[in-house]
């Protein structure tokens, strides 16, 4: 391999030094992590790029357990980005590292890179948008919003923080505009229709004001700034005891708000104090590194990081669920079995993990429990075609409950018209000898995906039949 | 998108879908101032610092009217030849010259540093000292300066005792530390002061609000203060206090008390948390909020603790900054606190002096975006020059300062994006700050003092600053402001982390300069050295019926096409006190056609056709106003 990175040129008795005293520091964190011994790099503290890209240098006053924490994150990505120099999600790594260690700059260097080598990179653009608008910068903001926004499908992502960027500077009617478009062709959220609000406050148009925070709050009963924004307007078009009614409700919300907050103190302190966020977001960084991995088929290394990742942070949900993702496309199905329970505990209300798990189970054979499993989904989720599917795929699989798993195909293909539904409904009604069904169903499948080879193999076996 | 609500400063990175799970998108760690004075001639030349203009007895006819607060004024009979008026010309006319702002400490002679007293352990309370006041203690005509102090904190080593101080203006600039002399250092923690004359003997007394029991000090006319504290009942426990604030709320003529409090802060909770891999202060949502004080003046040199049958004491608070003032225009004086990440605070008054808090109702509780800011420091004024007082308040990071203003009818409207009032200050955390006509044309220019309270905040987040320069924002006359920071003069290159700003008159040249106190640093003066030709007058009142020093009164000043308002405020700002002359820019209009003056609790006096460019004391139902004349610098007689 070759030399990737050049060593800080140091005096030799300095660096025996500080490599001791730093091993040390980071013996002693990483041993309370539990990172296995000699997968670090300790070498890469001294390195100061990697690919073309500067390496941040961690400032010596650091808490030690965050420095070390920053120092492993460090080696991590100086690795992945060696190796794969030109792989944008491995620069969008360092520039999170850069991030870690304080390093603005370093950090720009590197979002500016990843737009070089992808012009299309959302997180680059939102990062980079924000660092400008944090500062003040508006127009630098507003330049980026708008490239990302010219990125396909982007719209609806960015024309909020457009319009607040907008508004900043007092372009309100610009900022209404941008918000009209997005809401013209996204489905509206309440705070879309609470900043469309907001901009219309501030030009005086307090009837279109009210429309849009009365909306909003269709959407959300309990958004304080949108009834704060209604009463606002309400106000200004005369309308007292209505205004008075919202704000009243606002103050409510904000004293119930107030409790809350106070009441969590605690927590959300240490949710975002380093003793939390530090390893979670080594533990995103180490997820991102795992994804890189994987996108180059080293499963091996993907792994690796994966689980650190999940070691660091027993509640990172991200490196789980994509460890047994992993597990499962080698066929490593009681391994992956494992993390979805890991990840059921961690996050009992989420269907997609009813959802692997059922998958698996049924993988395995274990119909009983596959069905359990989906038939729970179809509880959590009742509007939802996946745990319908799913437990018409496993009574097609198990062979039993066809009449039942037709019935829940089509409810299935219903909410949700997807070649992989057809599919499964084509499939049971061929079992029933509904041909004229799954003839239907099928040829649905083949026309949304006609190049998937296993939906014109059943379709054509079907019509050879005939 | 913006950060919110200042602390905590992580902000959550928008993950993008990028074929990574949303996990792997991490988060972005963004930690998170009676005088002819001498006007400056568009030509620049300074006005020679020796050949006074005489004093020149300027005598105006007055009568109080009938109608009290509210009625109709009574238009006085002046002696001077009826002038055609001024020759206002508009505003157009006064963007002659950059507001320039000189750095001229070293020169001063003033010497305070500041301490916070931390060691280390991050106590909350040593973010938010102090605020400072400027005032003419002694009388010479030469406005002088007051510094409260921190002092060591337990733990820390008390390598030298820190105090108060206080400075007296010698003229030119130059200041002597008299603190010693006038009995003023007090050792408390200091967290701000006001100035008011409490017992009507014509010497501006001193309350120091002070982490700690607060602390009055007696003005003796003779040069020194004496502590009387316990005697006036004001020194309200052992609590963590704010900004405080003389005023007449039941408007019997004498002066009640204010003090806001902060937080309900014990040395048993220090900082335990590290961010970004430091330890940082924790915030005051980390501790109980505490209710203000309100004191009745009882006539008698005591005070009476009225906080619970006021009404003022029903509202808890992490209070800051406050400024007094009519806000609804209704002769009484209400109250606006600035409460530190908690919905601020409106005190109407009632016009018996009993209190009802309001904010929510007249659109002061919350910023634009129903948002409870990390609210600093406020002042008042009416910077569109409508007839109503507005107010501005500065706020944390990322979180845009408010400028509120008054729509006349019970209701105020953020309108900071509007008027581009600060939206530059975005990435700092403000402190004091002020509506102040800097070049004199007429509209309240805003000053905003910046700093961060983390001092490591520069290791860690490079979109801020521990000690950032201030922000100066020109009023343009159509309800905009402009950042002229970078324009105006090497005073706005001074690097601290300000906390309390005060603008006055040092010289008595008719321009208002600036004193800042920084968090653990030296204290910065900058002389104003603006050149114009703008005209001007400074109005010093005198209650006779009313409080002696006009607290709470209100001026209305017409000048041609310009009509201004204001009033005389006991603290204000980030828990500062200065302001006691009114200051009023008039841009080339040579006369001032009327003068209304109501005084708080009394009746209303009308002075038509006043000299510029001098400062003019107007004593109330007096038949004459005097007008002083002196040089720059020269105490006035």
């Amino acid at each position: 391999m070759r030399r990737l990175f050049s060593a800080r040129e140091v005096p030799t008795w300095v660096a025996l030094a500080v490599v001791a005293a730093t091993a040390w520091t980071a013996g002693l964190v990483l041993a309370r992590y539990g990172w296995e011994a000699g997968v670090g790099l300790p070498e890469a503290i001294y390195l100061t790029e990697v690919a073309g890209l500067p390496l941040p240098t961690l400032a010596e006053d650091l808490n030690p357990e965050y420095r070390a924490l920053a120092e492993e994150a460090k080696q991590a990505v100086a690795r992945v980005l060696a190796e794969y120099p030109h792989d944008v999600q491995a620069v969008a790594a360092l520039a999170h590292l850069h991030n870690l260690a304080h390093d603005d700059a370093g950090e720009v260097v590197c979002w500016q890179r990843c737009l070089e080598l992808d012009a299309d990179f959302l997180p680059a653009y939102s990062s980079l948008a924000m660092r400008a608008a944090n500062r003040g910068e508006y127009q630098e903001a507003e330049q980026l919003l708008r490239r990302a926004m010219a990125v396909p499908g982007a719209v609806g992502s960015f024309a909020g923080t457009l319009a607040s960027v907008l508004s900043d500077q007092g372009r309100f009617r610009e900022a209404a505009s941008v918000l009209e478009d997005s809401l013209a062709s996204y489905p509206p959220t309440a705070a879309q229709l609470i900043a469309l609000g907001e901009a219309y406050l501030r030009l005086d148009e307090f009837n279109k004001a009210k429309d849009q925070f009365q909306r909003a709050l269709r959407i959300d009963r309990s958004s304080t700034r949108a009834h704060h924004g209604l009463a606002q307007a309400l106000a200004r078009l005369g309308q007292k005891e209505q205004a008075d009614k919202h704000r009243a409700e606002m103050t409510r919300l904000k004293r119930l708000e107030n409790q809350s907050k106070r009441k969590n103190l605690d927590e959300a302190g240490e949710q975002q104090g380093d003793r939390i966020f530090a390893p979670k977001f080594v533990a995103d960084l180490l997820t991102m590194i795992a994804a890189v991995y994987g996108s180059h088929e080293r499963s091996d290394e993907a792994e690796r990081h994966l689980r650190r990742a999940a070691q660091l942070w027993p509640e990172h949900t991200g490196c789980r669920a994509a460890l047994a993702d992993l597990y499962g496309q080698q066929g490593r199905l009681a391994e992956a079995l494992a993390v979805v329970e890991e990840l059921r505990q961690i996050e009992p209300e989420q269907p997609a993990h009813l959802k692997t798990l059922g998958i698996l189970l049924g993988r395995l054979a274990r119909w009983e429990e596959a069905e359990k499993a989906f038939r729970e989904l179809c509880a959590m989720a009742t509007d939802s075609a996946v745990g319908y599917a799913g437990l018409a795929e496993i009574y097609l699989r198990s062979g039993k409950n066809l009449p039942l798993a037709r019935l829940l195909a089509a409810k299935a293909a219903d909410l949700e018209p997807s070649a992989w539904n057809f599919f499964v409904q084509g499939s049971i009604c061929e079992q029933l000898g509904d041909r004229r069904g799954a003839r239907l169903a099928l040829r649905k499948a083949v026309t949304l995906e006609p190049r998937n080879p296993r939906y014109r193999q059943l379709y054509s076996a079907l019509m050879e039949k005939e | 998108m913006r950060r919110r609500n200042g602390r905590p400063l992580v902000v959550a990175m928008t993950a993008i879908g990028v074929g990574l799970t949303a996990a792997a998108c991490g988060a972005l760690f963004l930690i998170l101032r009676d005088l002819q004075m001498h006007p400056r001639s568009s030509q620049g030349a300074r006005p020679p610092e020796t050949g006074a203009s005489p004093s020149t007895p300027v005598a105006v006819k007055a009568r109080p009217d009938s109608g009290g607060p509210g009625g109709p004024p009574v238009r006085g009979k002046g002696s001077l030849p009826t002038s055609s008026g001024s020759r206002g010309t508009g505003q157009g006319d006064s963007w002659a010259g950059p507001i320039l702002l000189r750095d001229v400490t070293r020169q001063t002679g003033i010497t305070f540093r500041h301490t916070h007293g931390g060691s280390g352990k991050q106590y909350i309370v040593e973010t938010v000292t102090t605020g400072l006041a400027t005032f003419d203690y002694d009388g010479d005509g030469l406005i002088d300066v007051y510094f409260p102090n921190g002092r060591p904190l337990p733990d820390t080593p008390a390598r030298m005792p820190a105090r108060n101080a206080l400075y007296r203006n010698l003229g030119q600039f130059r200041f002597l530390d008299v603190t010693d002399t006038a009995g003023v250092g007090d050792a408390g923690y200091g967290m701000g002061c006001a100035v008011g004359d409490y017992d009507d003997d014509g010497h501006p007394d001193l309350y120091v609000s002070n982490f700690g029991p607060n602390v009055l000090y007696h003005n003796n006319g003779d040069g020194t203060f004496t502590d009387v504290t316990a005697q006036a009942g004001v020194g309200r426990g052992n609590r963590v206090g704010a900004g405080v604030c003389f005023l007449d709320m039941d408007g019997d003529g004498d002066l009640d008390l204010f003090a806001a409090n902060y937080v309900q802060f014990t040395y048993d909770r220090p900082a335990t948390r590290y961010y970004g891999g430091y330890l940082r202060y924790p915030g005051p949502r980390e501790f109980e909020p505490e209710h203000p004080n309100l004191f009745r003046n009882q006539g008698d040199g005591t005070f009476t603790d009225v906080s619970l049958s006021s009404g003022v004491a029903a509202v808890a608070g992490t209070g800051m900054g406050l400024v007094a003032g009519d806000f609804d225009n209704d002769g009484d004086i209400d109250l606006f606190v600035a409460n530190d990440l908690d919905a601020n605070s409106f005190f109407r008054n009632e016009g018996n002096g009993q209190f009802r808090e309001a904010a929510v109702e007249v659109g002061l509780a919350y910023n634009f975006e129903a948002g409870a800011t990390g609210s600093m420091g406020a002042d008042c004024g009416d910077y569109d020059n409508n007839g109503w007082l507005d107010i501005f308040m500065t706020t944390y990071q990322a979180e845009l300062p408010c400028l509120f203003k008054n729509l006349g009818h019970g209701l105020f409207e953020d309108v900071t994006t509007r008027a581009n009032a600060g939206v530059e200050t975005l990435p700092y955390v403000n402190w004091g700050c002020g509506l102040v006509d800097f070049d004199n044309d007429g509209y309240k220019d805003l000053y905003i003092g910046n700093g961060h309270l983390e001092d490591f905040i520069d290791k860690i987040d490079r979109s801020t600053a521990y000690a950032p320069g201030n922000t100066l924002l020109k009023n343009l006359g159509d309800g905009r402001f402009v950042n002229v920071t970078a324009t105006a003069g090497d005073g706005m290159l001074v690097r601290g982390s300000t906390r309390g700003v005060a603008f006055e008159d040092l010289d008595n040249d008719g321009w208002i300069d600036v004193v800042i106190l920084h968090s653990s640093a030296p204290a910065a003066v900058l002389r104003n050295e603006t050149q114009n030709g703008n005209h001007w007058i400074q109005l010093k009142l005198c209650g006779v019926k009313t409080n002696r020093d006009g607290v709470g009164a209100r001026v209305r000043l017409v000048a041609g096409d310009l009509t201004q308002i204001d009033e005389v405020h006991s603290g204000r700002g980030y828990q500062s006190h200065w302001g006691s002359r009114l200051h009023f820019g008039l841009g080339k209009r040579d006369r001032v056609d009327r003068l209304e003056v109501r005084w708080i609790g009394g009746g209303v006096d009308v002075f038509e056709d006043l000299p510029v460019d001098r400062l003019i004391t107007l004593f109330e139902g007096a038949q004459s106003v005097s007008a002083g004349a002196g040089r720059d610098g020269a105490p006035l007689k």
